[in-house]
């Protein structure tokens, strides 16, 4: 609860601070009015200064996303479409063509206007597919399609009123735009991805972006000629995207180097469990049952090769997936039963206890403590030996048992875990959270008691970005 | 009814499929995967169904799926496969006339299952409840995983179409266990008997909590026959080995009588 008030105001406070971006330059200009400053010519000059730089520090992000959007398979285009569009946004800003073109009006104001304002569509839109991408929002494609046909719709009615002087209603058109992207990207994100570093940065981009764009249509609809108001907001444009850089920064350090660790042993791990679960003697012992089956009859081969063939394809399916629905693991578990009560004489009798199916767990990871079962505790030797699977349903989890009545062994005697075993409780414990408790006395028969709490994830094998 | 098979290395199979497939009224004939014999032959005769390879040198059998059902209107598509496919992994047109999937290696039912499907439609389930209790799925009996599971079934059917709950199920099947055990049995039952009615892919039954209830539709049954005063062959023995069973003797005897 504590941690979510936080992010909470978290939300507020990056809300704040988002209004302030939003007037940025305009904040700088009133106060440079306020204290005095004479708007005459070095005013105009030292703009001009700033634009250049700003033009500079926008370049140098250009190159630096695109040399590492080759470079570093981490970083992606998107990013070197939002510096792209906002190295256009800023040249075709009214304080970069007045150092190329001098103070005035004319052909090449009226068209970079209108570039001025196509450049705020595309940063708009590609910090849009950012979010799309990097938070995995999962806007359908026919959302994109939309706003992106809405932002086309919007430069094309922008352009087409600005030699009338009506801009103004163009533009509000994008603003209503913006507005219902934003509303609609926020919807499908949860909390915690609402407070990510890079979210907030970027969204301080976009508002910052906003701003400028707002600003400059105002001025624009009082006649003024908005001097100072690209390159003011440039300052803060460039302050954010090097703050995106640091958020980034701080999080590959710490996190990429876990993750790719993480995932190099679970790799490892899973590697070694699908060794284990193809068992060449096993594979084979198998097959000479086939054969001595065929010869005392056919359907009985037929149906000892299909269910060789369904374990083999389990266990191959197995590479490619992390988790299994509970009902397939079942079913798997069922094949190797079956497959081992056709080789050996006695048969085992499984007994299904299940209350709830509706849950996920790591794959071939409940199939080591029956074959342990059918290994060592002799169940079926005993008049009513069984080994029983049950799911029941609690307030807080699921319970998973599987459970002998078989003639159990000492823990503190035997070295208590198989190589299986050891492997199937490593991924509960790496994927799920979840650690299998084995209890068991000579005598008494064995019990793995295997809790999953309410909400553990199957998540996938790269929990950590 | 004639059908075709489309295999690049069919001489490893032949002998198992003509076997099977020679059971049946099927006419059949293998290809090779030579596309153009295969359309001539489809063009030129009304083939009901193309068991299809998927990975095969020439072409694969999703392309090849595609130009079959442009060259006719009725062949359905049976895709055979050593990997695991899925319904989703097929595009629109294709899925449409697909029947089903077979894995390599054949399955002797599955394959029966499929034929038996292409030739009459979607098969009935005929329960025999007079004498012993026997289910079959189209000609071949269905075989439970558990005796228990069998008579649970057969208790279902027996209640015809009554909701069945689980504290009358455990007291007609598990008489003389003390509850919490006969509890985990009816739950081990139930459990089978899911397993079974879903390999032979016939969901008649809807498992509630603690309850049962049968769906009637697709099911023909002696017993209930007999209750709609059509003519059978009862002969004095109703599930003769469920103890369950004699309690329904005096009222099939009435409407027999009547």
């Amino acid at each position: 609860m504590k941690a979510e008030g936080n992010k909470k105001r978290v939300r507020v406070f990056s809300g704040i601070a988002d209004a302030l971006l939003l007037l940025a330059g305009c904040i700088v200009a009133a106060a440079l009015y306020a204290a005095g400053f004479d708007f005459g010519q070095f005013y105009l000059q030292s703009v001009e200064v700033l634009a250049i730089i700003g033009l500079c520090f926008f370049a140098l992000f250009v190159v630096i996303e695109v040399v590492s959007a080759i470079a570093i398979s981490d970083s992606t285009w998107h990013t070197v479409l939002v510096a792209v569009a906002l190295l256009g946004f800023h040249m075709t800003g009214r304080d970069f063509l007045a150092v190329m073109f001098g103070r005035g009006g004319g052909l090449p104001f009226a068209i970079g206007d209108i570039l001025h304002f196509f450049f705020f569509e595309g940063a708009a839109f590609a910090i849009f597919l950012f979010w799309n991408y990097t938070f995995s929002v999962g806007i359908p494609r026919r959302v994109l399609f939309v706003s992106g046909g809405w932002s086309l719709v919007c430069i094309a009615l922008y352009a087409s009123l600005y030699f009338f002087s009506l801009p103004i209603i163009g533009s509000a058109r994008f603003f209503l735009g913006i507005a219902a992207a934003v509303t609609y990207t926020y919807r499908r994100m949860p909390l915690e991805k609402q407070t990510d570093k890079t979210f907030i940065a970027t969204e301080a981009l976009f508002y910052a972006v906003v701003g400028s764009a707002l600003t400059f249509e105002v001025c624009l609809l009082q006649g003024s000629s908005a001097a100072g108001v690209s390159a003011f907001h440039a300052i803060p444009v460039i302050l954010v995207f090097l703050s995106i850089y640091a958020a980034f920064a701080m999080r590959t350090d710490r996190a990429a180097l876990k993750a790719s660790e993480y995932k190099l042993q679970y790799e490892r791990i899973k590697a070694r469990a699908l060794k284990e679960q193809i068992k060449p003697h096993f594979i084979f012992n198998v097959l000479a049952a086939v054969q001595s089956l065929y010869r005392s009859s056919v359907d009985e081969g037929d149906r000892a090769v299909t269910l060789l063939a369904r374990h083999l394809r389990t266990n191959i399916e197995a590479t490619d997936v992390d988790f299994i629905p509970f009902e397939k693991e079942l079913d798997n578990v069922q094949v190797l039963v079956d497959l081992e009560n056709m080789r050996l004489g006695k048969a085992f009798h499984i007994i299904y206890d299940i209350d709830c199916t509706d849950f996920s767990l790591p794959i071939l990871s409940l199939q080591p403590y029956i074959e342990n079962a059918i290994k060592y505790s002799r169940v079926n030797e005993k008049e009513d030996g069984f080994i029983l699977i049950s799911t029941r349903k609690e307030e807080e989890g699921i319970l998973l048992v599987v459970a002998d009545n078989g003639v159990g062994f000492d823990p503190a005697a035997v070295k208590p875990t198989s190589c299986g075993i050891r492997n199937s409780s490593e991924r509960f414990s790496m994927l799920m959270g979840v650690t299998p408790e084995i209890q068991s006395a000579p005598g008494h028969g064995t019990t793995v008691r295997i809790f999953i709490k309410n909400n553990t994830p199957p998540v996938s094998s790269q929990p950590i970005e | 009814m004639k059908i075709i098979i489309v295999d690049d290395e069919i001489t490893a199979h032949h002998t198992f499929l003509s076997d099977v497939i020679g059971k049946t009224d099927a006419e059949y004939r293998f290809f090779k995967d030579d596309e153009q014999e295969i359309l001539d032959y489809i063009q030129k005769n009304k083939v009901a169904a193309a068991f299809l390879d998927i990975s095969m040198p020439h072409i694969n059998g999703f392309d090849l799926a595609k130009k079959i059902i442009a060259a006719s209107e009725e062949t359905r598509i049976v895709f055979v496969t050593g990997q695991s496919v899925k319904e989703a992994d097929l595009d629109r047109d294709v899925r449409a006339r697909t029947v089903g999937f077979l894995y390599k290696p054949y399955d002797a039912d599955e394959l029966h299952a499929i034929l038996s499907l292409l030739e009459k439609g979607a098969p009935k389930l005929t329960v025999h409840m007079f004498g012993s209790f026997e289910v079959f799925m189209g000609d071949s009996i269905v075989r439970f995983s558990s005796n228990k599971s069998k008579e649970l079934f057969a208790l279902l059917i027996a209640y015809n179409g009554r909701s069945l709950s689980m504290a009358d199920a455990i007291s007609q099947l598990w008489p003389d266990l003390d509850v919490d055990k006969s509890k985990i049995l009816y739950r081990d039952a139930v459990w089978r008997l899911r397993k079974t009615l879903q390999q032979i892919d016939f969901n008649c039954v809807d498992f509630a909590r603690a309850c049962l209830f049968l769906n009637k539709e697709g099911i023909r049954c002696d017993y209930w026959d007999l209750l709609d005063g059509l003519p059978t062959d009862f002969m004095g023995e109703f599930c003769k080995s469920y103890d369950w069973g004699i309690e329904y003797l005096a009222t099939i005897e009435k409407a027999n009588n009547n």
